[in-house]
């Protein structure tokens, strides 16, 4: 597995369909865990990825075999210092980017922004690890590339063919504490040209953890009652290579869940419940011509959601996108791209149903007047119905200030101005919905340095400091007026901070420990008062923390692999005044799998032990959250 | 998740009372919290951080959380009222749903009630007997088809009956051997003989009846957030005077020496970007003589100190932070302010 800023499963092959050149740093080995440069990262299909310079981004892939079945929430709050808000074991997740709320990440699943179109945040609760091949973490404002609520930063998640000539087939099941059980079946069948790729899963967890009830003199012992979560979907990909130089890809996912919200441990008789039912759809045609390539797409999301079997709420979207490229100069290619958006909800929350029709216009160029500089320049306007968005521009760069056989510097420069469209329910709920709303509106800018040592084919260090500075403005925030509440432009916020990772590979005995460990500070600071009695201004927002770490220590001999994670979450403000907060802390999480090979078949057997420490801890004030607990899994793989 | 919060919300805050004043606080002053103002916090319904704080009038101090302080654990839930009756403080959980009884003048608990109470409100006293407005489950479309008044035996801190009113009962108050009851999502007044406990006869307002005082004279007034302010003279159960103010929030507070009423509003602003509350007030002797004395947004509660006439505004930072306490003068001139816990809905002036 690997986790940081790295690319090794992206075929060769592959890239050259595409204009970018890989440089391989001499000295380092496609092969090992840890390559070279983010920044020549290129994803097939996503003619972004190679248009974006000089932002900090997290790659991950080979995430099957330490995290066979968990969600995003799992792994990003394993393997990222980003502040993951959870309203409960395995509830509503959402996340927390540089400082910014939980509308401010774009999630990209195959090119589309599938964030709630009415709640404007995505549940990463409910997406799978398995729900790509990919997964990148990009910090920081892309609103350029990726349009509306890329403001703290963007989830990527992307599907790609393996193009293997044999079928591979993977089942995955699990049993854990508070009767969990989880499985996960893949079956990829294919060629160079044709490619199909089946996953299904499905999990069910009673959840019925105990906890220490501190509202109740002597914090006497009870048990969840209501918390209990059933999931099941299934993905089905498609990757034709319809001629020499195109490719249609179909990726469609459908999922479906059910949950008791558990509640806090002050109102533990509620009995609410909520239903999700998605089907995203995205079919893709590339065609290469030796200059040019032309990437169409459309796509279909429906997003259904039942609260306590009343409240419902269906959310359609149709989307087409069209992208030019080109490469006009051995040093510069451009992309030129637009997309429209057809958004139509149901829901008894609204006065009536609502449609909307959205269009984005981008241009985006590339300029890499040396081999070890790279420039872009991008630019996005956004448009819909009863709205002025403001323009989305962004400029960066990437120089490699050293390269030599054993060293690499990066020094990486962005800036860019971002945006998010007010969600429906901001400007629709019935009552205090504001249709007067404006897009909120930001301004970044940042540098990094990236160090990569190869001490010796034993040992590869890496080191990546990032600093930002975000400034947003007409920020969106809910407030009482008279008998309801109504979302209102009010907030100012300046967000700074400081982003590490260190990672390393060393080769020992006969095995390879492998480590990371990233840290972030976050200062988000509101600079707004609601009135002259307001204590707020100037102090940090509530639930980001100011200090999250993560590091991850993975071990691995003779097909025995050994993992140990530690994630720190400091104290959260729970008011704007910071009058009060809600202590930070440590989990320990321990995983050992032993992996049992045959020639074309294998077996693994995993153990997880999670909050090894038995930790009592709150991510949300008074929701509890389970104690030690354990799981065991067996994974059989046909190659 | 966040429909649900909203929708709770909505609901909360489409309701809004007061705390009413207590006579039967007849035991000598003993504890810490003996003299000064009880601070009700409401808490924010995600973070179920209701609280209680004392203001200590002569020395300005505030001590926040005292319920946590005295007890070693947090008050989590909804405070939506306190009442002091024979010594002892109630607190109301509307989340939870429960009552917390702690000695007024220490805080330390002396007992839960949780049993047969749902989504409670306010509460009122005779003897060893009280009374409690319960909004009961909501229906799944978040009205409350099945209001009630629980009636508890202070003794054995036990609900003994259920008394079915019209839905969402908010205000209850005892004059005599009588209990008022408004019920907030209709146009009436209950009217309960509270030596049967039985409903004995309805007194019809304006929409939306919340909270009540009573006056020197023995008049009840009640503020309806329809736009109306009543008095019922409680022998005759009839309407003795009634004023019409635009926009009341249902939060009222009297003077008893001064016999002025005062009362909360809410309106938009010109371009509707946000509400102002203003402070309305009036003399129960005088009632069409009306005035507004002092207006900002974001308020939540009121109370007066009869003692020294100062209004005591809860300015609720829109619940994002902790409150803020406005002291103003009779004539609406600032004393000063302090802050106080989340939410603040009302005062207790022991």
């Amino acid at each position: 597995m690997n986790t940081h800023n790295t690319n090794v499963s992206v075929p060769l092959a592959l890239l050259s369909f595409l204009f970018q050149v890989v440089i391989v740093a001499p000295g380092f080995s496609q092969d090992s865990l840890q390559t070279h440069t983010l920044e020549e990262v290129v994803i097939y299909g996503m003619p972004s990825s190679e248009f974006i310079t000089g932002s900090h981004r997290q790659y991950f892939d080979s995430l099957d075999v330490l995290f066979p079945v968990s969600t995003l929430s799992d792994l990003l709050q394993t393997l990222t210092p980003v502040y993951i808000k959870e309203y409960g074991s395995y509830m509503l997740s959402t996340i927390s980017l540089r400082g910014t709320g939980a509308g401010h990440t774009s999630t990209i699943w195959n090119g589309f922004n599938i964030n709630s179109s009415t709640l404007g945040i995505t549940d990463f609760s409910q997406i799978p690890v398995i729900a790509g091949d990919r997964l990148v973490l990009h910090y920081g404002g892309a609103s350029a590339l990726y349009g509306s609520e890329s403001i703290g930063g963007s989830v990527i998640i992307q599907s790609e063919g393996h193009w293997n000539d044999s079928p591979s087939l993977s089942v995955y099941q699990d049993a854990g504490s508070f009767q969990t059980y989880r499985s996960r079946v893949g079956l990829r069948i294919g060629n160079s040209r044709v490619e199909s790729s089946t996953r299904a899963y499905h999990s069910y967890s009673k959840n019925n953890f105990s906890f220490n009830n501190i509202l109740k003199p002597g914090s006497p012992v009870e048990r969840q009652q209501h918390a209990s979560v059933w999931q099941t979907g299934l993905f089905q990909d498609i990757y034709w290579k319809t001629g020499t130089r195109s490719q249609l890809s179909v990726n469609s996912w459908y999922h479906h869940s059910n949950r008791l919200i558990q509640p806090t441990i002050a109102n533990t008789a509620s009995t609410d419940v909520q239903e999700d039912e998605n089907l995203r759809l995205a079919v893709s045609f590339q065609h290469t011509a030796d200059l040019d390539r032309i990437n169409v797409k459309a796509g279909y999301l429906h997003d259904y959601m039942l609260f306590n079997n009343l409240f419902n709420t269906t959310s359609n979207q149709q989307i087409l996108q069209a992208t030019w490229s080109r490469k006009i100069t051995s040093a510069v290619k451009s992309t030129l791209g637009g997309s429209w958006k057809n958004v139509a909800v149901e829901t008894n929350n609204y006065a009536g149903s609502v449609i909307e029709n959205r269009w984005d216009m981008y241009l985006w160029i590339k300029y890499t007047p040396f081999r070890i500089w790279e420039l872009a320049l991008n630019i996005r306007q956004a448009g819909a119905s009863g709205f002025r968005i403001p323009l989305a521009p962004a400029i960066g760069s990437s120089l490699d200030l050293m390269k030599t056989n054993s060293h690499l510097i990066l020094w990486r420069l962005t800036a860019s101005g971002n945006y998010r469209i007010p969600t429906l329910n901001d400007r629709y709920w019935n009552p205090g919905g504001n249709p007067e709303l404006k897009p909120e509106q930001s301004w970044s800018v940042e540098s990094g340095f990236r160090w990569q040592y190869l001490h010796s084919t034993e040992t590869t260090l890496t080191s990546d400091i990032t600093l930002y500075n975000m400034w947003v403005d007409n920020w969106i925030i809910w407030l009482p007026q008279g008998s309801y509440w109504s979302p209102q432009n009010l907030r100012e916020v300046r967000s700074s901070g400081l982003e590490l990772t260190f990672s390393g590979i060393h080769h020992v005995c006969k095995g390879t420990i492998d480590w990371t460990i990233s840290y972030a500070f976050t200062r988000s600071v509101n600079n707004t008062k609601l009135d002259e009695y307001d204590r707020s201004d100037g102090k940090q927002l509530p639930f980001v923390p100011l200090h999250n770490l993560s590091m991850l220590v993975y071990y691995n001999l003779h097909n025995w692999k050994f993992s140990i994670s530690e994630n720190y979450t400091g104290d959260r403000f729970i008011t704007t005044d910071n009058e009060d907060a809600i202590d930070g802390y440590l989990l320990t999480d321990m995983k050992i799998s032993k992996q049992v090979n045959w020639i074309k078949e294998s077996l693994l057997v995993l153990f997880e032990f999670k909050n090894v420490l038995n930790k009592t801890y709150y991510n949300l004030p008074l929701r509890a959250m389970p104690g030690r607990n354990f799981r065991l899994g067996l994974m059989y793989n046909l190659n | 998740m966040m429909k649900h919060v909203l929708m709770m919300l909505t609901v909360i805050l489409v309701v809004v009372h007061f705390y009413g004043c207590n006579q039967d606080d007849n035991v000598m002053p003993s504890g810490k919290y003996e003299n000064g103002v009880m601070i009700i916090n409401e808490g924010n319904f995600s973070d179920a951080d209701g609280s209680v704080s004392f203001y200590d009038i002569d020395t300005e101090e505030i001590h926040l959380k005292i319920f946590e302080k005295e007890n070693g654990r947090p008050f989590g839930g909804l405070l939506q009222s306190v009442t002091v009756h024979n010594g002892k403080a109630y607190l109301i959980d509307n989340l939870g749903s429960k009552i917390e009884v702690v000695e007024a003048g220490t805080f330390k608990w002396i007992a839960t009630l949780s049993e047969d109470l749902s989504l409670p409100r306010f509460f009122a006293a005779i003897d060893n007997k009280a009374y409690v407005s319960n909004w009961g489950p909501y229906a799944p479309d978040f009205t409350s088809p099945d209001s009630y008044i629980a009636v508890i035996d202070l003794d054995n801190m036990m609900v003994i009956k259920k008394i079915g009113v019209n839905s969402a009962p908010e205000g209850i108050i005892v004059v005599g051997e009588k209990l008022f009851v408004s019920s907030q999502a209709t146009s009436e007044i209950s009217v309960i003989d509270t030596g049967t406990d039985t409903i004995t006869g309805t007194v019809p307002v304006g929409f939306g009846p919340a909270q009540f005082v009573a006056d020197s004279q023995g008049r009840i007034w009640v503020a309806c957030t329809g736009g109306a302010l009543y008095a019922i003279n409680p022998v005759t159960e009839e309407i003795v005077a009634s004023v019409e103010i635009e926009n009341l929030t249902g939060r009222i507070s009297i003077n008893q020496n001064t016999q002025s009423i005062y009362l909360l509003t809410s309106t938009w602003a010109p371009d509707y970007s946000y509400t102002e509350n203003t402070v309305v007030a009036l003399n129960a002797a005088n009632p069409d003589e009306v005035s507004n004395i002092f207006a900002t947004r974001n308020l939540y509660g009121l109370g007066v100190d009869s003692a020294s006439g100062e209004i005591y505004l809860a300015n609720s930072n829109a619940f994002l932070g902790n409150g803020t306490i406005i002291k103003i003068n009779p004539d609406g001139s600032e004393i000063g302010n302090f802050a106080a816990g989340r939410g603040p809905n009302g005062f207790i002036f022991r």
